[in-house]
């Protein structure tokens, strides 16, 4: 075996309560064309659905969006002697 | 706090057909299940992925729970009148609720007050809407005094007074909202379960509508 490489994609979305609480949502595989209009679209949809989980508190809307590239590489250790 | 715990366990078909569930926590308990399916549908949007299916899945915690016990709901006897017809006309101003800079008083007729608290303090949230029905933004009280509660040893009313400004978390005016909604939430108590009551605005000026929500 040889070494290996995985690259894996995350959209990771802020979500913003009433109460000043924060969280966030990652999706795998996200699409390359998403844009800001795409997300705050959302923001009515969310509204009543989801809420903050120290509180409870109602959402407010989508604070961030940001896509995570990352490539963990694996060492193949049989080769190491 | 609701000792109901509310997920959304949403299935897909991701790259190379691998099968994906992914669990949506602090779902609103009170949320239907049509309103929870179209978030999981748009944040699914958002991905490459197929989305193949959307479980609701509500846990009780009995850990801590009381057992269970009837409660009334805090009832408001719209027969007898609510928003008095010598009420100030409704306005909707820059950043006001209210007949003009003074604010404006409710004296909402309550029916039946079943709670053995002599007094319950009223939360409220206002919510502003676009006309096309989308999120506008969320107003907080910018100080000035609100007196909501609830005394069932005086007069039976739900007093609402506002005397100061709202204030737009995006900065954005109440006067460009095409509808308003402040809900009313009188807390859980020993005989009364949550109720949250809601005074609609239509218009900047004239009618309003108040229902339990």
């Amino acid at each position: 075996m040889a070494d290996t490489t995985k690259t894996t994609k995350q959209l990771k979305l802020v979500a913003g309560f009433i109460d000043g609480d924060d969280r966030t949502i990652s999706l795998d595989n996200p699409r390359d064309s998403i844009t800001a209009a795409d997300i705050s679209a959302m923001d009515s949809i969310a509204a009543g659905v989801i809420f903050g989980d120290k509180a409870e508190a109602g959402f407010m809307r989508w604070k961030s969006a940001k896509t995570v590239e990352s490539t963990v590489k694996y060492l193949d250790l049989t080769t190491a002697d | 706090m609701s000792n109901i715990k509310t997920s959304a366990i949403i299935t897909t078909v991701g790259a190379n057909n691998k099968v994906v569930s992914k669990a949506i926590t602090d779902i609103n308990p009170n949320a239907d299940n049509g309103a929870i399916k179209t978030l999981c549908q748009s944040l699914n949007s958002l991905t490459n992925n197929t989305l193949t299916g959307v479980q609701r899945v509500d846990k009780t915690d009995i850990t801590t729970a009381t057992p269970s016990v009837a409660k009334a709901e805090v009832t408001l006897d719209t027969t007898r009148g609510h928003l008095d017809e010598d009420l100030p006309t409704l306005k909707i101003g820059y950043n006001y609720i209210g007949a003009g800079e003074g604010g404006v008083d409710y004296y909402i007729h309550l029916g039946e007050v079943t709670s053995s608290d002599t007094w319950i303090p009223v939360a409220f949230l206002v919510a502003a809407y676009k006309a096309d029905g989308t999120f506008f933004d969320e107003f907080y009280y910018n100080g000035g005094t609100f007196i909501g509660y609830v005394d069932k040893d005086r007069d039976p009313y739900f007093a609402v007074k506002f005397t100061g400004n709202f204030q737009g978390r995006n900065e954005n005016s109440l006067a460009d909202a095409a509808r308003i909604e402040i809900d009313f939430i009188f807390p859980e108590t020993a005989t009364t379960a949550e109720t949250t009551y809601r005074l609609t605005f239509t218009h900047t000026e004239g009618e309003a509508t108040f229902a339990k929500v």
